[in-house]
């Protein structure tokens, strides 16, 4: 087949034009079924993607490609590491990685930028979350009743 | 700047799924309201169980119930914390899934806080505080009681079949030191074969049973009862742990050693007659735990492999569930220690803290001390008392609670007997000042008197320091030393200030008069009484276990109640008892508690003694009839098992014990003098001395 020599080109919402390995390009389900269904040699279009976050993202999939063909002698725990520090990013730019993975549909990536923010709320007060992510609490009294009811705990002792 | 309340539907689904525990996922819904819409209520299983759950009756005699541990850490940052407050604090909770009350419970035991502190907000409002889930653990309930006791009563791991409330499995060590296995499809016990030596601990681990036994040899645990090794013995240690810290599975090995150690109920000589029967045994078998080892996981090569630390994390080993934790979670600053529960002897099965003696210890992994947790202050902070900002943070958000149930701040009215000592100072009596200042060295008195508190109820409070019982003071709750100073204390300042006011009348100097004299004639009486008690404690009854004789025994095959095919065993036995009655002047009335016939834990026979009054200077030869009928026994006298066509050869390792008291009254009811003797005789039984008498003179300590 010789399908590692192939190329396919995208273009970004900036107009930035990538030309990147097949084998690569196709950890993405979206682009996958674009190459597979157009016509060949075209340049697929990745309408909500910069071309900041598309190299980001192609280093990602360069790296888990590579490890996997053996061609990068990569420990499972090393490529832990990378993708840890591939996710040690400013907030703008998760928010980024998270949509373009998610409409890419690459799996992993979006396996592991979903954990991250996870991680980031793990354990945290509601108040702290909403800091973090700069999110207004739009509660009607109502409903913040209805939040502080399934937040609290009701104590049942023994005579004190 | 990115907007995340724009972040698809699905994604946020996503995001909620990785959170891991179910008091996130509360959270994350309640941080606003498009992520509230966007994410489900977390499902019912991993979390607080469909108001069914701990109903539905397994095999009719059980019902389960869950208990969380929780790490609730200070809601300011730690560098804006009281330093004298730790600003983690690390609790279990029961919640009934009735009416939605919640149970707090000690982490480490299965014992119940009687009681929390007056100022202690109820409700908890859990969005004022970081919540970190460190732990789960499940505990079968026995709606009925039967003569065998219970079959079940280690630690329980469940696992949940495709998140259905329905469709559960659980693990558990049964009585024979077997796994077993419930599942909720077939709705019946199975015992697992498999055991070279008992079963010491269960866990669910990357949703798989892992089981460890006695040696160390620990196997994967498959839904079809197949086990599958997937590590070697490890020997050494007395008693092994599984824990889950960080993602890694973990085996902690605890080293036991037994010490002659003065009991501390018997150190006050006036006093020194033991009380409880179990405290008795526990005296008489004092293990102590002496060191930890740890071991990781070497899954290519099958074996553990000993661990030098733990990379700044803490295991807790709890008597239910064990767990870890990193030392930024607890804000401690040391880690690599082990807190466990040291409490090797059983409590007699009491669900309620009160009659169960629970010690809690630190093992520091690096220096290999070991220690109570009494004198590891950073993390004994970390139990009890509850810290400040639990309450204060509630306080100042308590305006806008419109229930307006939150708290209570009238506790130094509401009970007397527990009034704090100092909020009467006078600053005018040096006396005074003396008094409290001396018997509460620590900075902060609010701290001081929590700190006894927590001493006396959460951790030591089997032990009811024997005085307390002869003092005249009526109100003084169980408590220490410490406290008991203070109150008389606190009571000295009264009269100070009743003196004071300086506006004594003839009518007073009367009364004063009169009640001087009550007192010296209480005070003569009571002397009276004393001396008499005394003497009366000199003439203790004598009881020799004599001879027991076995007519008959029969080993068959059955079923047990939750139909668990077993091996069975019936006897007949008699044990001969002498009583004998020295003092002169006085009859006893002679009690007893069961006696039983254990083969190690596993209780074969039991028979009640009659109660008898003795007359004064006599003896008396009373007979006992120990029996059991179809006592399921798991394989748990291999010897039986071996030797099944011929019982005449057999030779079976076993203790009797019963505790007698006898009773007697002086002086009408106004003395009564009780005397316990405990008894454990260890004897073996051979097959061919059925119907036989035999001695057991010399086998038996008496306690």
């Amino acid at each position: 087949m010789g399908s590692t020599s192939t190329k396919i080109k995208l273009r970004t919402s900036d107009q930035k034009v990538f030309e990147v390995e097949k084998a690569v390009a196709v950890q993405s389900q979206t682009i996958k079924y674009f190459y597979e269904n157009g016509c060949p040699g075209s340049v697929i279009h990745v309408h909500s993607v910069s071309g900041d976050i598309l190299s980001k993202i192609l280093d990602y999939c360069k790296k888990h490609v590579n490890s996997a063909a053996g061609k990068e002698d990569i420990s499972p725990e090393e490529l832990y590491e990378w993708d840890t520090n591939f996710v040690k990013v400013d907030q703008n730019t998760l928010f980024d990685l998270i949509l373009a993975a998610n409409c890419l549909k690459i799996e992993s990536l979006l396996d592991l930028t979903c954990q991250t923010v996870a991680n980031m709320i793990k354990g945290k007060r509601p108040e702290e979350i909403r800091t973090t992510f700069n999110i207004k609490n739009d509660y009607t009294p109502e409903a913040e009743e209805a939040v502080r009811r399934e937040n609290k705990w009701a104590f049942d002792m023994l005579g004190v | 700047m990115a907007d995340w309340i724009q972040l698809p539907k699905e994604l946020l689904e996503l995001i909620s799924k990785r959170l891991g525990t179910h008091y996130d996922v509360i959270r994350f819904r309640s941080v606003c309201s498009t992520w509230r819409s966007a994410v489900t209520a977390p499902n019912r299983c991993r979390n607080r169980f469909a108001p069914r759950f701990p109903l539905l009756p397994i095999s009719s005699q059980f019902s389960l119930s869950k208990r969380s541990v929780f790490l609730l850490g200070s809601p300011t940052t730690s560098t804006q914390t009281n330093a004298s407050s730790p600003s983690s604090w690390v609790i279990k909770i029961e919640e009934d899934p009735m009416n939605g009350r919640v149970q707090l419970l000690n982490p480490l035991s299965r014992s119940r806080f009687d009681s929390l502190p007056d100022n202690f907000p109820k409700p908890l409002n859990l969005l004022d505080f970081r919540v970190l889930e460190l732990g789960e653990e499940y505990v079968l309930h026995y709606l009925t009681h039967h003569s065998v006791g219970n079959l079940y009563m280690e630690k329980v791991v469940l696992s949940c079949l495709d998140d259905n409330v329905d469709d559960f499995i659980i693990l558990t060590i049964h009585v024979s030191g077997k796994l077993a296995m419930f599942k909720s499809s077939v709705k019946k016990w199975a015992i697992i074969q498999d055991m070279p030596s008992p079963f010491d601990d269960v866990i669910l681990y990357k949703g798989n049973f892992y089981a460890v036994d006695n040696t160390g040899r620990t196997v994967v645990v498959g839904l079809d009862f197949e086990t599958n090794l997937i590590a070697m013995p490890v020997f050494g240690g007395d008693k092994k742990f599984l824990v889950d810290s960080k993602g890694e599975l973990l085996l902690v090995d605890m080293y036991l050693s037994i010490e002659s150690e003065p009991g501390s109920s018997s150190s006050s000589p006036g006093f020194g007659f033991v009380e409880e029967y179990f405290e008795n045994l526990a005296l008489y078998m004092n293990e102590r735990t002496v060191k930890f080892k740890v071991f990781k996981l070497d899954d290519v090569g099958k074996q553990w492999v000993e661990a030098k630390d733990l990379d700044d994390h803490v295991l807790f080993l709890g008597d239910g569930c064990t767990f870890s934790a990193s030392i930024e979670d607890l804000s401690v600053c040391r880690g690599n220690c082990i807190i466990y529960v040291d409490n090797f002897f059983y409590s007699h099965g009491e669900e309620d803290g009160a009659s169960e003696h629970c010690d809690v210890g630190v093992f520091d992994l690096e220096s290999g001390s070991i220690g109570p947790l009494t004198k590891f202050p950073q993390f004994s902070e970390l139990f009890w008392p509850p810290p400040h900002w639990i309450s204060s943070t509630t306080a100042s958000d308590v305006k806008s609670d419109s229930d307006g149930t939150s708290i209570d701040l009238s506790w130094a009215t509401r009970s007397p007997s527990r009034r704090p000592f100092y909020y009467v100072q006078s600053p005018s009596n040096p006396d005074v000042e003396k008094i409290s200042y001396g018997s509460s060295p620590m900075a902060s008195p609010t701290y001081n008197y929590y700190h006894h508190y927590h001493q006396c109820s959460s951790f030591n409070h089997s032990r009811e320091s024997s005085t307390s019982r002869f003092s005249v003071s009526g109100n003084i709750p169980r408590t220490l030393s410490g406290w008991k100073h203070e109150q008389i204390g606190h009571g000295d300042d009264d009269n100070d200030e009743g003196d004071d006011d300086g506006r004594s009348n003839s009518n007073n100097v009367r009364l004063l008069y009169v009640f001087c004299l009550v007192l010296v004639l209480l005070v003569v009486f009571a002397v009276v009484v004393l001396i008499r008690w005394d003497a009366s404690k000199r003439y203790e009854p004598e009881i020799f276990v004599k001879h027991m004789v076995f007519e008959n025994l029969y080993y068959q095959a059955g079923n047990d109640e939750s139909g668990v095919p077993t091996d069975m065993l019936s006897l007949n036995s008699t044990v001969t008892i002498l009583y004998r009655n020295l003092a002169a002047s006085y009859a006893f009335h002679v009690t007893s508690t069961p006696l039983e016939l254990h083969h190690f834990q596993l209780k074969l026979a039991s028979g009640k003694m009659e109660e008898f009054t003795q007359p004064r200077k006599s003896d008396r030869i009373v007979k006992t009839i120990v029996a059991g009928h179809q006592v399921p026994l798991y394989g748990g006298i291999p010897v039986l098992v071996d030797t099944r066509p011929h019982l005449n050869r057999i030779s079976v390792p076993l203790n009797l014990t019963f505790m007698a008291k006898s009773r007697t009254y002086i002086l009408g009811t106004m003395v009564k003098t009780k005397f316990y003797g405990g008894f454990i005789c260890s004897f073996t039984f051979k097959g061919n001395e059925l119907g036989e008498s035999l001695n057991l003179t010399d086998s038996c300590i008496y306690q």
